[in-house]
Parts: C-alpha cells; sequence; structure tokens
C-alpha cells in the first residue's frame, strides 16, 4: 500500500513508481498508468476501480451521477479512500500469513500443493513457460531467475484476468478462463487519473454489499477451488477474481521471488445476461461475437461496435463506455473522449498476440446513434470494395497460374493473395485517413466526409491493386490475366472518382 | 525522337511508293538478324544516330521496323500492333491468334524479330494497317539491355508488354461489349 509499486505518468510526462495511498491521494496529478503490458495495464484499471467503489459504497453508502460529477471536476475523495484502504491494510500486504493478497494462503498447507512449486513464469503472461514457445524470453522452467516482488504482483494481476481456460492439473484437471480472457477490453480515458477513474466507474446499485472484492472476502478454502463454476457477485468481482489460486514464495530478502504454489482458482462462470462490462460484441454470422484483437483485423475496422447502437442490431458496445457517458453529459462535456482498447487474444490455451490502442471519437458519435449509423455505413462501404477487390485479385491470381481450371487453383490463388501484402496496403491506407473522417462526421460535415472517405478509398484500392499486379508477375500469362481482371477492377474505382475524371484513361 | 521517328516512317513510306527494289532489300533483310543484311544498309543506317554502337537498342528498333514495314506497308495512325493484332484475333475468331500473341509478350529480345515477322505476315494477310512510329518507340524499349527497375519491380520492357496485353485484349472487349 505504501510501497512504491504502480508505474503512474504525471501530467507532465515523468514516469514514476507509486504505491496506492499516494496514487489516490495525487491522482489529479496523474495522467494514467504507465504498464507497458496491455492486459496488465488493464487489470490494475480494474483492480483501482474496485478500491475506488468499495471505498465510496462504504464511506457514502449510495451515490449519485451528481456527486460523480462533482468528483471527476474537483478530485477524488482522497479521505474515504484512505480511511477504506486503511481498514483493510492488513489485506494488502503480499505476504500476508493470513491474507496475502490477492492470493490463496491455504496452498502453503495443503496436501495437493504443499510439496510442490513452480517457477514464477507461470504466472507471467509474457513467459514463456511449460510448453509456450519460446519467443523474446528465454528463462528455463527449472531454474528461475528471481524478480522483485512488485514486478510479479502487477504480473499476476494482468494473470488472474487474461489466463486463458484449460489444463491446471492441480486440485482439478483443467479450470475456467480469467473474466477477460481473449478480449479486447475497453477503458474510457479522462485528461488524469482521477477523471479517468470517475469515467470508468461502475454506478451503485441496491445489492453493492454482496459485490465484494476479494480482499474483503474471507480467506479461501481449498473446497472452495474444487468447487464448481459461480457466476460474479458484480463487477468488484470480476475485476479481482482469483481465477487462478497463486501464492508467492518470498526469497531469503523478503523481496524476490523465484517460485509460487499453484492451482486452479475460483473459477467463474459465464453469463450471457452479464457481460463483463470492458468486453464489447459485435454482429458475427452467427450472433454476438466479443471483440478481440484478430489477426490479419485491425481494430478500427470494428470502431462503430464501441458506439451506442439503437437498432442493437449491430453491435454491444462495453458497459463501461455507456457509464462514462452518461457522466459526460451532468458535467458537460463536448469534447472527444479518449478510449484505450487493450487485452490479450488467445486461442485454447496458446496465448497470440496483446495490444493497446488509442481512439479519439468525437462527441456526437458517442452520442448520438445516427453519427454512429453514418460511421458504420463509411466502414461498411470499405470492407465492401475489399471483398469486391478480393474478388477480383483471386481471379486475377488464379488465372496467372499454372493449371486455372483446376479445382483447386483458386483456393490457392485466395491464399496467395491472403499471405501477400494487398489486405495490409488496403486497410492501412485506410487507416491513415480514418481521423480526419471521425472529425469531419463529428462536425456533421458528411458531404465533406463522403468526399474524404471516397479518396481515401480510392487511394487504397489503387494501392492494393498495383500489389496484386506485382504479387503476379510479368509473365505473359499474368499480363493477360491482370488485363482480362481489370473491368472488374475498373468498375469499382468508377463510384469513387469525381465526375470529370471518370473518361480518364490510365495508361502506364 | 517522335520528329526523327516520323521522318523515318515519311521515308518508307516513300519507298514503298517509288523503289520496289528498296522494299524487298528491307523485306529480305526480316529474314536475318537486324542489321545484319547489308543490302538494307543505305535505306536505314542514315537514321541511325552518329554515336550509338552497332548494337544500340534504337538501331535495332529501326532495322526491325523497316523490315516489318517492307512486309506490311501500310501505316496506320494510332493501331498499336497489339490492337491490330486484337482485331485480327476478334475477326477469326481463332485460339492460335491469341497462343502467338502470347508467345511473343514472353519472348526473349533475340526471339522477338522472328515473332513479330510471323505476327505481321498475318495482319497483312488479313490487310491491317499499325502504327510503325509507335512500334518503333516500344521497340526501342523492349530491345535496350538496360533495363532499369522502378520502384515497383517494373522495368520498362515490362510497361510495353503490359500496354500491349491491354491494347490486344481490350479489342476483346470493346467487340463484345
Amino acid at each position: 500500500m505504501d510501497e512504491p509499486w504502480l508505474p503512474v505518468r504525471r501530467l507532465d510526462g515523468r514516469v514514476e513508481m507509486v504505491g496506492l495511498l499516494e496514487l489516490f491521494a495525487r491522482a489529479g496529478e496523474i495522467s494514467g498508468l504507465a504498464e507497458t503490458d496491455p492486459p496488465n495495464l488493464i487489470a490494475q484499471y480494474r483492480l483501482l476501480l474496485a478500491i475506488f467503489h468499495r471505498a465510496l459504497a462504504q464511506g457514502k453508502g449510495q451515490w449519485s451521477s451528481r456527486d460523480m460529477a462533482g468528483y471527476y471536476r474537483e478530485g477524488l475523495p482522497a479521505d474515504l479512500i484512505h480511511a477504506y484502504l486503511e481498514q483493510w491494510r492488513e489485506r494488502f500486504f503480499l505476504f500476508h500469513p493470513e491474507f496475502p493478497f490477492m492470493q490463496v494462503a491455504a496452498l502453503a498447507t495443503a496436501e495437493e500443493t504443499r510439496d510442490k512449486t513452480k517457477p514464477w513464469t507461470q504466472i507471467a503472461l509474457s513467459s514463456s513457460t511449460g510448453n509456450a514457445p519460446v519467443v523474446f524470453d528465454h528463462a528455463v522452467d527449472t531454474a528461475p531467475i528471481s524478480i522483485a516482488a512488485p514486478t510479479l504482483l502487477r504480473q499476476l494481476l494482468g494473470f488472474l484476468q487474461f489466463t486463458p481456460g484449460g489444463l491446471v492439473k492441480t486440485l482439478r484437471d483443467s479450470d475456467k478462463a480469467g473474466a477477460l480472457a481473449n478480449t479486447a477490453a475497453a477503458m474510457p480515458q479522462g485528461h488524469s487519473l482521477a477523471q479517468t477513474l470517475c469515467l470508468a466507474l461502475h454506478p451503485a446499485s441496491a445489492d453493492m454489499g454482496k459485490d465484494l472484492p476479494t480482499w474483503e472476502k474471507g480467506p479461501l478454502a481449498i473446497s472452495a477451488l474444487k468447487g464448481e463454476p459461480t457466476l460474479a457477485t458484480g463487477p468488484n468481482d470480476r475485476y479481482t477474481r482469483l481465477s487462478r489460486a497463486v501464492l508467492l514464495l518470498p526469497e531469503g530478502d523478503g523481496l524476490t521471488v523465484a517460485r509460487i504454489r499453484f492451482a486452479a482458482g475460483l473459477a467463474l462462470a459465464d453469463d450471457e445476461h452479464a457481460p463483463d462490462s470492458m468486453a464489447s460484441y459485435r454482429m458475427g454470422s452467427n450472433g454476438l461475437v466479443r471483440l478481440s484483437f484478430t489477426e490479419g483485423r485491425a481494430l478500427w475496422r470494428d470502431l462503430a461496435t464501441f458506439l451506442p447502437d439503437a437498432g442493437g442490431k449491430h453491435a454491444l458496445p462495453a458497459a463501461v463506455l455507456s457509464w462514462a457517458e452518461k457522466l459526460r453529459q451532468p458535467i458537460g462535456q463536448t469534447s472527444a473522449m479518449s478510449i484505450l482498447v487493450a487485452g490479450l487474444a488467445s486461442d485454447q490455451a496458446k496465448l497470440l498476440r496483446w495490444r493497446a490502442e488509442r481512439f479519439v471519437l468525437p462527441c456526437r458519435l458517442l452520442e448520438q446513434a445516427e453519427a454512429a449509423d453514418e460511421l458504420r455505413d463509411f466502414l461498411r462501404r470499405s470492407e465492401e470494395d475489399f471483398s469486391g477487390l478480393r474478388q477480383a485479385a483471386t481471379t486475377l491470381l488464379a488465372r496467372s497460374m499454372p493449371d486455372e481450371s483446376h479445382k483447386d487453383t483458386r483456393s490457392r490463388a485466395r491464399t496467395l493473395l491472403d499471405n501477400g501484402p494487398a489486405a495490409a496496403l488496403y486497410f492501412s491506407a485506410l487507416e491513415r485517413q480514418l481521423p480526419r473522417l471521425l472529425d469531419l462526421i463529428g462536425e456533421s460535415r458528411l458531404d465533406e466526409a463522403d468526399a474524404h472517405w471516397n479518396d481515401a478509398r480510392h487511394v487504397a484500392l489503387e494501392q492494393a491493386w498495383a500489389a496484386v499486379c506485382r504479387q503476379s508477375g510479368t509473365t505473359a500469362k499474368a499480363l493477360r490475366a491482370q488485363t482480362r481482371a481489370e473491368p472488374a477492377y475498373r468498375s469499382l474505382l468508377k463510384p469513387l472518382r469525381p465526375q470529370s475524371s471518370v473518361e480518364e484513361q490510365v495508361h502506364v | 525522337m517522335s520528329e526523327h521517328a516520323q521522318d523515318f516512317i515519311l521515308h518508307l513510306e516513300q519507298l514503298a511508293e517509288c523503289d520496289r527494289g528498296a522494299l524487298a532489300a528491307l523485306r529480305r533483310s526480316a529474314s536475318f538478324p537486324p542489321g545484319a543484311y547489308p543490302p538494307a544498309f543505305p535505306y536505314v543506317e542514315r537514321f541511325v544516330p552518329a554515336d550509338s554502337h552497332a548494337d544500340d537498342s534504337f538501331r535495332l528498333a529501326l532495322y526491325v521496323s523497316a523490315g516489318l514495314f517492307a512486309l506490311l506497308p501500310r501505316h496506320q495512325a494510332g493501331q498499336s500492333l497489339a490492337a491490330a493484332f486484337g482485331k485480327l484475333w476478334q475477326h477469326r475468331k481463332s485460339d492460335s491468334v491469341e497462343k502467338r500473341f502470347i508467345a511473343l509478350l514472353d519472348a526473349e529480345p533475340e526471339q522477338l524479330p522472328n515473332y513479330l515477322r510471323q505476327a505481321v505476315t498475318l495482319l497483312a494477310a488479313d490487310g491491317y494497317g499499325l502504327d510503325y512510329q509507335a512500334l518503333l518507340r516500344d521497340l526501342n524499349y523492349w530491345l535496350s539491355p538496360w533495363q532499369r527497375e522502378q520502384y515497383d519491380g517494373t522495368t520498362s520492357r515490362d510497361k510495353v508488354r503490359r500496354n500491349w496485353a491491354r491494347d490486344f485484349y481490350r479489342q476483346h472487349e470493346t467487340e463484345q461489349g
């Protein structure tokens, strides 16, 4: 609590480490957390939100959006939060014999785990351990190097939220995933950490007394770990759920950790009707799909997922964004809102990639459903262009290959196209023009937005098509295929050209 | 160069009108490697720039064009060889014409005069004319040993080939459309 362990960035840009007490006391001078691992970053925000929420619940009981608007303008109620933290001070000790922070003390005595330890890399998402592939990290499981306890605690928080489900082999064979496994989590961002916490805080509810964070609950018994998955009682429970049971074993100096005890955790059952407040869903072909970081699909293509959708047909934005929007109205905040999207994508137990991205969304997009529909329309058009381009390009490549009439040639051509640069070129060319599009939609200048996006699509199509032509080569067969596929490509460009230049023929 | 090329084509047209012996010599030269048949020298060499060497691509292009012109003495501005060949393909509805064209596109510079001679013989049989100025310009690019690559990996030879492919297949489209 007093020990500095959370990296924060001050408003002047300097990065420093602070403890929880100092962090809440100076939240107005801090621009945000400076954690560099996206999963850990989100997990730390969630920890802070749970503390803030409980402090208000204990200090005030209920609160309204007017109270929250006050905190947003004037700073967090530091005295309430301090009183709360002091009340639970003992539970925040990392190596407490009975209540170690975010850990399970019972592992030290339980028969199944008493004699077994694992290297700390087990709970670090960025480490290679077990059969995960070695990429950057060359740690060896049998000879772990010790790590500073505060650093490991940050890893632990990220791990508990983002751990993928799968084999555990201690207490239970397998275990459920963490609350945010395979999710691109969204967080609204204010100018300071205090504002960010106010924006993202879950609202007060009638049964708040039941929704306790881990440290307020009694010590976890082994029988509870073996039990059936349970639903989260509320955001506080979700944000601090011990999805795996971990106990850090301090080295001799008491400051570093090399080995841990590890077992199945308090499994979290998924409730379809109460999705995680930071997870967004977009409409897939078979119903809603949780937004994650997919290979070959940049997140901005799903940007409309974060926006209100009146019909509920396209997307289910993260609840945390609607809370933020509700708070922005009473304080008369009309500037654009910055959104942090961070997290981890995994396939079964295999971690694939993590990202942290930031989008600045104009106020009009967040408030008006029709503005969101406009953006959706713009994005949809560029997706349609791409599928048209993909079709024409596949035909081109198939025709430039030997044995073009073979039944597999078309699918080989499709693979060739997917492995080539065309898609990346197309979408990165569009992405560069996205901020301007958002601004224009935000200012309701739709004609200009239309012209701007048409230009962007035109350039993107040209670049992608040139790439496909290069990819197909310069044999006579390829040249023939290029010429024959050209009408399909030109028909994509045609509606995007200003009328005056439609007649122009490009002859290289 | 275009003025120079224009003079050259004019000169060839004059030969076609009043010097059948010259045309016969040029026609004969088409069976030899370009610039290697001495009886054709008097009609072509004067258009070769003074400082160019024997294998200069412009010199070769002059000889190839002159030989082809002698086979088909009908200059028709604006109709490239590929376009004329595309029309022939449309008219005859024959796959072998397309195959010949593809072979032509894939030809190495050494084989090119030979393929061109065959193509022009076919065009002559059906009475098509072609733009010899454009042909001279394209051959100059194609036959050049110095093919500098553009930033996107294409060379000037590739560009000529790409234009030829377009001209050829566009005839197909316009006929159908």
